[in-house]
């Protein structure tokens, strides 16, 4: 059940379904690539700040810096939407796949990634509260 | 056919070799029959090299060409060493070689024996140590091996290779057992636990310079002071032979007489001891061992009752008041099965068989005496693996900079059970650089790693570079004061109150550190609306944190600063309340 709630975990079961191999490993999408790397020093920063508020010793201390958990909050959620849609953008080649038209391979490493990353994001954000 | 690896105690008074075979671990007796061979060697004045029961013959006529207790010199530094027999150069050398030097030259009769013993070449060796031998200690032992001629495959604790010679025959049952080795000049007692071919070693306790050499020394003292001895040096290696001889007696017989011919060429000197002088003169002694007994047990969280034995080994076992001694603190009859001077040999030798594959497969797992950390913010004592952990083990923390465009971060590596980090010993210290960084940016990743043989490498990372910096703690000139070993563990528990007051104080002086600055500013620009009344509520609890600061006092400044805390959780909770709300705002905006 929890795997077909994934849309990686869809595709991958109706590949089984079908037959349809491929490699599970290898290049994802150069565009997705970009945005990974853009994503990585969001997460070092939400890292940092997550650090500082667990050293800091007191409740004044805390509020100093809740202006910028607040700020980081809202740019961990503009993030989530941003992978959000590119998972459903995905999603929506799902019925051309079905028709044989691109590689159902390629688009199972990229969910699997964009999956990935939604997850470290949502615990970012989570460790912010 | 399997790899020959021998087993050796390197023992302050005697030491041993041995060896599995068709399945079974012996000793190598030499060609006198002799099992247990003196720690003695002597440099003659005919330049002659003499090792064993040769060597100790020959201090009666030369005492001042034959070195013993060398052990005791083992990886110490000048300045420790204070009552040795013969006299030491500036670098601890004796007879002009090191103390590893002079051990090899043991290690190398043994390993003939050995030889001649087997009618092969010997090349491995497990070489034991007391479980109280510090980082130098043990090194210096491995490089004694070296020199002559030994791959050392494993340093064991002497305790643990007693239990492994115990156990043999009972690896059947599921046991713990304490190990109380009482030798020439060392003191340990361990608690072990024996389940299904896994010994593991729950606490351990003991004291590098502790032995039957103190018991004789206050022996030879105390028979010297009167009756016209007082010409005679205590210190004198016949007397002291002298008085280790009539504590061996006394170990069977009510009283002896303690002799010393000629002392001044025509004069000899004579005097009468009891059983009960002994015993009067060793109760210190052996008070010590039984406070190390009480701290292992409470280390280990195990009572007497939950003992299965009480096993004895080292010489020093055999004098009967050490007995009564141990039978009273553990309230059971000790286990004498062992044989004082061999087991610890006949462990050794276990263990070089499971490592050779002579013998099946035994686990082994030994603890690290004491607690090893680094040093963090306010010169505390942050323990990164505490002490009787099990080794082979890792541990690691991630440590920041403390002020903004830090470059670079001192990591102090110390050994110790005390809350600051000054208090405890500094085995040695590095810096790892970085590019300057905001504070709390840079991050540097400390990693601790004892390897099998109790050595400590130490690994830092720069998270951002991964460069890595690496201390081997081996190689360091160790700078461990000895005489605070003792100090050190049986003392930790009475500075427990002073340590911790000044830990509070410097956890209350950082918390104040952060909020001081944290008011200041909020207070300057109005931040979280602050009210008349509650202005000047903080400014008393800050005119408080800071007459306390003043003042050094620990539980003072902590309420202080509570105070403080509670003070400003207001403006605290005002000033969150409100950044969430220009959150919001921005993103009704949005």
């Amino acid at each position: 059940m929890r795997r077909l709630v994934s849309p990686a975990g869809r595709l991958q079961a109706w590949m089984a379904a079908r037959g349809v191999a491929g490699d599970p490993r290898g290049a994802i999408e150069g565009r997705l690539m970009e945005l990974f790397l853009e994503l990585g020093p969001v997460l070092q920063r939400a890292d940092d700040l997550r650090r500082q508020r667990e050293a800091a010793r007191s409740a004044l201390g805390r509020a100093l810096l809740e202006p910028r958990a607040q700020e980081m909050r809202d740019e961990l959620e503009a993030w989530q939407e941003r992978l959000d849609g590119e998972v459903a953008a995905h999603t929506a080649g799902f019925a051309a796949l079905e028709r044989g038209e691109g590689d159902p391979a390629r688009v199972l490493r990229d969910l699997r990634f964009l999956e990935k990353w939604q997850g470290e994001l949502r615990a970012r954000f989570a460790q912010l509260w | 056919m399997a790899e020959t690896i021998v087993g050796i105690d390197l023992g302050t008074t005697n030491s041993a070799i041995g060896v599995v075979d068709s399945g079974f671990p012996i000793l190598l007796a030499n060609e006198d029959g002799r099992r247990v061979i003196p720690s003695a060697v002597a440099y003659g004045r005919d330049g002659e090299l003499r090792v064993g029961e040769a060597a100790r013959r020959l201090r009666a006529l030369q005492p001042d060409r034959v070195v013993t207790s060398v052990k005791r010199l083992m990886g110490r530094r000048p300045g420790e060493v204070d009552d040795y027999p013969l006299p030491l150069g500036d670098d601890l050398s004796v007879l002009g070689r090191s103390p590893e030097e002079v051990s090899a030259e043991i290690l190398r009769e043994l390993r003939r024996i050995a030889e001649w013993r087997l009618g092969h070449a010997v090349e491995k060796a497990v070489i034991t140590v007391p479980a109280y031998f510090h980082e130098a200690q043990r090194a210096a032992t491995k490089r004694a091996g070296e020199l002559a001629g030994l791959e050392v495959v494993r340093i064991l604790n002497e305790p643990t290779a007693a239990a492994l010679a115990y156990g043999l025959d009972r690896l059947d049952e599921r046991s713990r057992v304490a190990v109380y080795d009482f030798g020439g000049g060392t003191f340990d007692l361990s608690v072990l636990e024996l389940a299904e071919g896994v010994f593991q070693v729950l606490a351990t306790r003991g004291d590098t310079a502790l032995g039957g050499d103190d018991i004789d020394r206050a022996l030879a003292a105390w028979c010297l002071a009167r009756d016209g001895g007082a010409g005679i040096d205590p210190g004198d290696p016949r007397v002291l032979e002298e008085a280790e001889r009539v504590k061996r007696v006394l170990s069977a017989e009510e009283s002896a007489t303690f002799r010393v011919p000629f002392y001044d060429g025509s004069r000899s000197f004579e005097r009468e001891v009891r059983r009960a002088d002994l015993e009067r003169l060793a109760a210190p002694v052996i008070e010590r061992t039984i406070r190390c007994c009480r701290q292992a047990m409470s280390d280990a969280g195990v009572a007497p009752a939950e003992l299965d034995a009480v096993v004895l080994v080292g010489g020093s076992t055999r004098i009967p008041a050490v007995r009564v001694a141990v039978a009273a603190c553990f309230g059971r009859e000790p286990d004498v099965s062992q044989h004082p001077d061999e087991a610890v040999a006949l462990g050794a030798a276990i263990q070089a068989g499971v490592m050779s594959g002579a013998m099946s497969r035994l686990v082994l797992l030994d603890v690290t005496p004491l607690s090893l950390g680094v040093e963090t913010f306010g010169g505390l004592m942050n323990v990164l693996i505490p002490r009787n952990s099990t080794i082979p083990c890792k541990a690691g923390e991630m440590f920041t900079n403390a002020a903004d465009g830090q470059r670079g971060m001192r990591i102090r590596v110390l050994q110790g059970e005390r809350e600051m980090a000054r208090d405890n010993w500094e085995l040695g210290k590095f810096e790892v650089g970085f590019e300057p960084a905001p504070k709390g940016k840079a991050r540097v990743g400390v990693q601790f790693r004892i390897d099998e043989n109790g050595m400590l490498e130490v690994l830092a990372r720069d998270t951002a570079t991964g460069r890595d910096s690496v201390l081997e703690i081996r190689e360091v000139a160790v700078a461990v004061d000895d005489e605070a070993v003792e100090a050190m563990v049986s003392e930790s528990v009475e500075h427990a109150f002073e340590d911790m007051a000044e830990r509070v104080f410097t956890e209350a002086k950082l918390k104040a550190e952060e909020l001081l600055p944290a008011v200041a500013a909020v207070l300057e620009e109005g931040g979280g609306g602050v009210a008349a009344d509650e202005r000047e509520e903080i400014e008393a609890a800050v005119d408080a944190v800071e007459a306390a600061l003043a003042a050094g006092e620990a539980n003072r400044l902590k309420s202080a600063v509570q105070v403080l805390d509670q003070a400003t959780e207001g403006v605290a909770a005002r000033m969150v309340e409100r950044a969430m709300e220009q959150a919001l705002a921005r993103k009704l905006e949005g």
